[in-house]
């Protein structure tokens, strides 16, 4: 199975990153990113390349970004979320057949029963393993918004995991 | 890292294996790259009329949209969070007259560790040197797109202080930040009018060597107030708050366990929470301060419900109602009416679900509630409404539009079983403002934003 949760390495990158390298990079990644926080891979893969699409217009701006993928992440969230409130795509849940091949399920499930505002900045910390800045960046809030969602979806899945014991 | 940590990355990336692999992006259908398909580029400008719609109110009741919002610099002492130049602010480099890389000197400047013993002369050469050119414009009146930042020495008690106000002064109107020392005190775009000087006051109890204060309310953006080594107890002289042509947060002092907090701003009644964290990041206190309604707003408010029927005869409705919905209110927009209705929908292979839309729009309904609050302007006939999915303990949605008028929507829906909704109509393009859903205590819950672009059906 190939990896999932490898970051690109900047220094792998080229210096002067095309958008074409940009899409070959972090479209896989962004793509289960979204898919985990909007619980909807089909409603994923499509805002993944509708926020990519968008990025590739305006590249010789957002390629400037210091975290262009945050702003592809922020841009197809936004997207999905508006397929979900336009085209009564509810956010579905995931199917059960996943639940028994994971290896921890309490923790996902618990996730996943996080608010989504919660659910989006939990999976660009410990997902996409971004930092505070990138997040607050990417995400186009405040850092101390960032801190304080993290610390109350901390709080939420503490109770929740504790519960499921 | 703590068990939770690594039980979120290693269980998030457990998931994210299993999830189906996208197709590639290059056998799709064409032999372009996925991301320039037709379906792709098509959406790309309803994606960027989306989010160019959405758009930051000011943090202190500032009403208007202000476009971009800049993040000031904080000091990584202070807050215990180190800053990239990039989050220090979000400005285009061609709207300063200074190399963007100027940001960085800012970002030295709040970063220069303060303390009462080591804040002398010597220290402020030090930041003149610093900010070399950014300081020569100290006092000058900023043209436009300029950036000025000053810097003076004053006391704080018998504490002698550096203060530094950076104004950031762009298209979406004059954004200010200021340090004072050790705190690094921040604000958002605030306009020089309709402004209110406000003081609160809150009790300490838990108070650590530091702290640092989150402040937030519409839309539930955040200020950070770090107050590094909180000198709990000690009597700190509090110097009276200056006159209201100053703007933003003045003043956070701690008088024998108690945080002054000082601050100007303006818009409508709201309330806004505080929280602290100690130095480990847990949360300490929670505190909520009311700010009341700024004088400057109180007559201008028109009450735009007269157009809203909540409990009205279904009758003049009948003809927009589906077989199947139940008619929760209705209300008229320029004439043309509209109704809220409730119905269950049945998505194959789904669970029913309990839904909320808004007749004669169709397949706008909401079914699925964020557990915030969502606006969507949607088209009736040659006007529109906003409608807002509120969180489920939402009892009205505080509506301020950025001509001052403030109504209060009731949220419904979910005494019939469906999910709460409020609509407010709009009668023009460009319109704007924010909202925020209260509870039954006039708590406020989530905040949000919406402006008119255009009165045409989304395309779904």
């Amino acid at each position: 199975m190939r990896p999932v949760n490898t970051k690109p390495e900047r220094d792998q990158l080229p210096v002067v990153l095309g958008f074409d390298g940009f899409h070959r990079a972090h479209r896989d990644r962004l793509y289960r990113a979204l898919a985990l926080a909007t619980r909807d891979p089909d409603t994923s893969s499509e805002a993944v390349d509708e926020a990519m699409a968008r990025a590739a217009e305006r590249w010789d701006v957002i390629g400037m970004y210091d975290c262009p993928e945050g702003w592809v992440y922020r841009v197809a969230l936004n997207w999905a979320r508006s397929v979900f409130r336009r085209r009564l795509r509810p956010m579905p849940a995931t199917d059960d057949r996943v639940w028994d091949t994971l290896p921890d399920p309490d923790v996902v499930r618990a996730v996943e029963h996080l608010p989504y505002s919660f659910r989006v900045v939990v999976v660009a910390r410990y997902y996409l393993d971004w930092s505070m800045a990138q997040i607050a960046e990417g995400l186009d809030i405040p850092i101390g918004t960032v801190k304080s969602r993290l610390h109350r979806a901390h709080t939420r899945l503490e109770r929740e995991l504790r519960s499921a014991l | 890292m703590t068990d939770l940590d690594q039980r979120l990355r290693t269980g998030l990336a457990a998931r994210a294996e299993r999830l189906p692999d996208l197709p590639p992006p290059h056998t799709q259908h064409t032999s372009r790259p996925a991301w320039r398909t037709p379906r792709a580029l098509g959406a790309a400008a309803a994606v960027a009329a989306v989010v160019g719609a959405v758009s930051v109110a000011g943090i202190f009741g500032t009403i208007s949209p202000q476009g971009s919002q800049s993040i000031p610099p904080r000091s990584e002492a202070a807050t215990g969070f180190s800053s990239t130049a990039a989050d220090t602010m979000d400005v285009s480099a061609a709207q300063y007259p200074f190399p963007i890389s100027d940001t960085e000197s800012m970002e030295r400047i709040a970063s220069v560790p303060l303390s009462a013993d080591d804040l002398t002369s010597e220290m402020i050469d030090k930041v003149r040197e610093v900010s070399g050119a950014i300081l020569a414009d100290i006092d000058a009146v900023p043209p436009y797109g300029a950036t000025v930042i000053t810097a003076w020495t004053d006391t704080f008690g018998d504490v002698p202080i550096l203060k530094m106000n950076f104004i950031v002064d762009h298209a979406n109107g004059s954004c200010f930040a200021r340090a004072e020392g050790d705190l690094t005190l921040v604000s958002d775009c605030v306009n020089d009018t309709n402004t209110t000087i406000s003081e609160w006051a809150m009790t300490t109890e838990g108070a650590t060597d530091w702290m640092s204060f989150l402040l937030w309310s519409l839309p539930d953006e955040v200020v950070e107030v770090a107050v590094p080594r909180m000198p709990s107890a000690v009597e700190v002289a509090v110097p009276r708050m200056p006159s209201a042509s100053i703007e933003g947060i003045q003043m956070v002092a701690v008088l024998d366990g108690t945080i002054e907090l000082g601050f100007q701003m303006s818009g409508i009644e709201q309330q806004i929470h505080l929280e602290a964290f100690d130095a480990q990041g847990e949360l300490v206190l929670t505190h909520e301060l009311i700010i009341p309604q700024s004088p400057t707003l109180g007559d201008t408010v028109k009450d735009a419900t007269e157009v809203l029927v909540y409990d009205a005869d279904v009758a003049p409705y009948e003809h927009l109602l589906n077989a199947d919905d139940t008619f929760l209110g209705g209300g008229t927009v320029l004439g043309t009416p509209w109704a809220i209705v409730g119905h269950i929908s049945q998505p194959e292979g789904k669970p029913a679900l309990s839904c909320v839309g808004v007749r004669p729009i169709p397949g706008e309904d909401v079914c699925d509630s964020s557990g915030h609050l969502g606006s969507t302007v949607l088209p009736v006939g040659d006007a529109g409404i906003v409608v807002f999915d509120a969180p489920s303990d939402a009892t009205s949605v505080r509506v301020a539009f950025s001509d001052g008028r403030v109504v209060d929507v009731p949220v419904i829906g979910k005494d019939e079983g469906f999910l709460s909704i409020a609509v407010v109509p709009v009668e023009r393009v460009g319109m704007s403002g924010a909202a925020v859903a209260l509870n039954d205590t006039g708590q406020a819950l989530f905040g949000t934003t919406f402006e008119v672009v255009d009165f045409v059906m989304p395309q779904g």
